[in-house]
């Protein structure tokens, strides 16, 4: 083997197994029932949070609005908007749940990694 | 003997990179026909209300999302009375207005329900809507004086369109809001059929399109909200592909007076919320302008009438009433599953 490959050959070899693992370490540790915030801003996905990390609950500003993350759950805290319709949804807690502030152009979603809901959209 | 291991080297060497080509040929063709569909979600606003997309294909659609998003921005450009410079706001400023093509063909459409609904569905409600306001800041319970004053400017067989240009009454407001989420889904068909994505469901304020089958090569399950629920709960699954799904129901915008709850669909024979005994009314057809107008109409006519004017149009509907009984048209049954306890599944639609 030490004739096939030089310590140079090795190292690089070495360097790349390391970046690999680093590229995909943080996919690995994310467990696939994760919950993971998305958070939209003028249809740009802006903001990624996995909610079954956070130890402690923080407020995050986004177009007009406070949201609450916490510990498995993310809200409207409140918001500028005249019909705070989107305070009104309450905590989002489970994969599929979602709300908006139409006014402030504002998405918030809860995904799993791996869903397994039963539906794939709802009509209404 | 440095010969011999030169000779063994390049034999290692060669069988190194044939493995290499042969691993990597494996994953190559392992990630084409076995990697499942890769999935591209994103979420906006606009036409007041969400957008959801959720796109599967062999690779990244993000492109494809933002060009949905464009499509639908551009179409609410066109069709919203609220959009100044947009024909609809001309037709409201001027009583007329330059009509092209596709224009034309929403105005001809729109007139079709309109007169096989007997005006149950009806464009020109805007005077009604802006009226009511339902769903604003400024919304408020008019008096009978006001409301009959509305009334006399709704009568959509005025709209007329020829050689070009759409002219309405004086005083007319035309209001394309109850076809324009399905006009959006009809739109995003069109541009998907020339995408290489053969398979993707999305929402336009709850009126969805449901685009070849899910990722799992199933039909997709698409959950009925629940009218009396909260937003994210559903009373029953439909199971379906290859079509538009719209919903209208009391409960979407409400204006709250006096101890009394007022919802925003309005019946433009009597310029009030419309009172026919249904809560609910979903509708599937091919078709995401007729599944969003018939859902409508369907909800202002009662079930019994609801059912005709759905056989008309070659569409299926599931009605829920007041007393929570749900009825699905025939060419539904088979693909609808009760899910909650709370309703109660009758079976005598036709």
């Amino acid at each position: 083997m030490k004739h096939f490959f030089k310590k140079g050959d090795i190292i690089i070899i070495v360097c790349a197994a390391v970046l690999c693992a680093l590229l995909f370490l943080p996919r690995a540790l994310q467990k696939d029932g994760d919950l993971i915030a998305k958070i939209y801003e003028n249809g740009e996905l802006t903001k990624e949070i996995n909610l079954s990390c956070v130890t402690e609950s923080y407020e995050i500003k986004i177009n007009g609005a406070v949201l609450l993350i916490e510990n498995g759950a993310v809200s409207y805290k409140e918001a500028d908007c005249p019909d705070k319709t989107c305070v009104g949804f309450g905590a989002l807690t489970k994969a599929g749940d979602t709300a908006s502030c139409v006014p402030n152009r504002t998405v918030v979603t809860v995904t799993k990694k791996k869903s397994n809901s039963k539906i794939d959209i709802i009509t209404y | 003997m440095a010969m011999k291991n030169e000779k063994a080297k390049k034999a290692a060497v060669a069988v190194c990179v044939l493995s290499a080509v042969f691993v990597v040929a494996f994953l190559v063709m392992a990630d084409i026909f076995h990697k499942p569909l890769r999935e591209t979600d994103k979420y906006s606003v606009a036409m007041g209300t969400v957008i959801t997309q959720r796109l599967f294909s062999r690779s990244d659609a993000a492109k494809e999302c933002d060009d949905i998003d464009e499509i639908i921005n551009s179409l609410e450009n066109k069709i919203s009375w609220r959009k100044e410079g947009s024909p609809i706001y001309s037709l409201n400023k001027n009583n007329t207005a330059g009509c092209d093509e596709e224009l034309s063909d929403i105005f001809s459409r729109s007139r079709a329900v309109y007169d096989a609904s007997s005006g149950a569905f009806d464009i020109t409600v805007g005077r009604l809507t802006t009226l009511w306001n339902i769903g604003e800041e400024t919304a408020s319970v008019p008096d009978e004086n006001e409301i009959a004053s509305a009334l006399s400017f709704v009568d959509g067989s005025k709209i007329d369109v020829s050689d070009g240009a759409v002219t309405s009454e004086s005083g007319q407001l035309v209001d394309l809001g109850a076809v324009g989420k399905g006009l959006a889904c009809d739109k995003v068909r069109e541009y998907l059929e020339k995408t290489d994505i053969s398979r993707a469901v999305i929402s336009v304020g709850g009126s969805v399109l449901l685009y070849g089958e899910n990722d799992k090569a199933e039909k997709w399950s698409v959950g009925v909200r629940d009218p009396r629920g909260e937003s994210d709960e559903y009373m029953g699954v439909l199971s379906v592909s290859d079509c538009c799904v719209s919903t209208s129901g009391d409960y979407e915008r409400v204006l709250q007076k006096d101890g009394k709850t007022y919802h925003h669909i309005l019946d433009p024979k009597t310029g009030y919320p419309s009172d026919s005994g249904l809560i609910s009314v979903t509708v599937v057809s091919s078709s995401g302008f007729m599944s969003d107008a018939l859902s409508t109409a369907c909800f202002v006519l009662g079930r019994e009438k609801g059912e005709k004017l759905l056989s008309l149009f070659d569409a299926e509907g599931l009605f829920i009433d007041s007393e929570k009984n749900v009825c699905v048209t025939l060419g539904l049954k088979d693909f609808f599953t009760l899910t909650s306890d709370k309703y109660v599944l009758s079976g005598d639609a036709q």
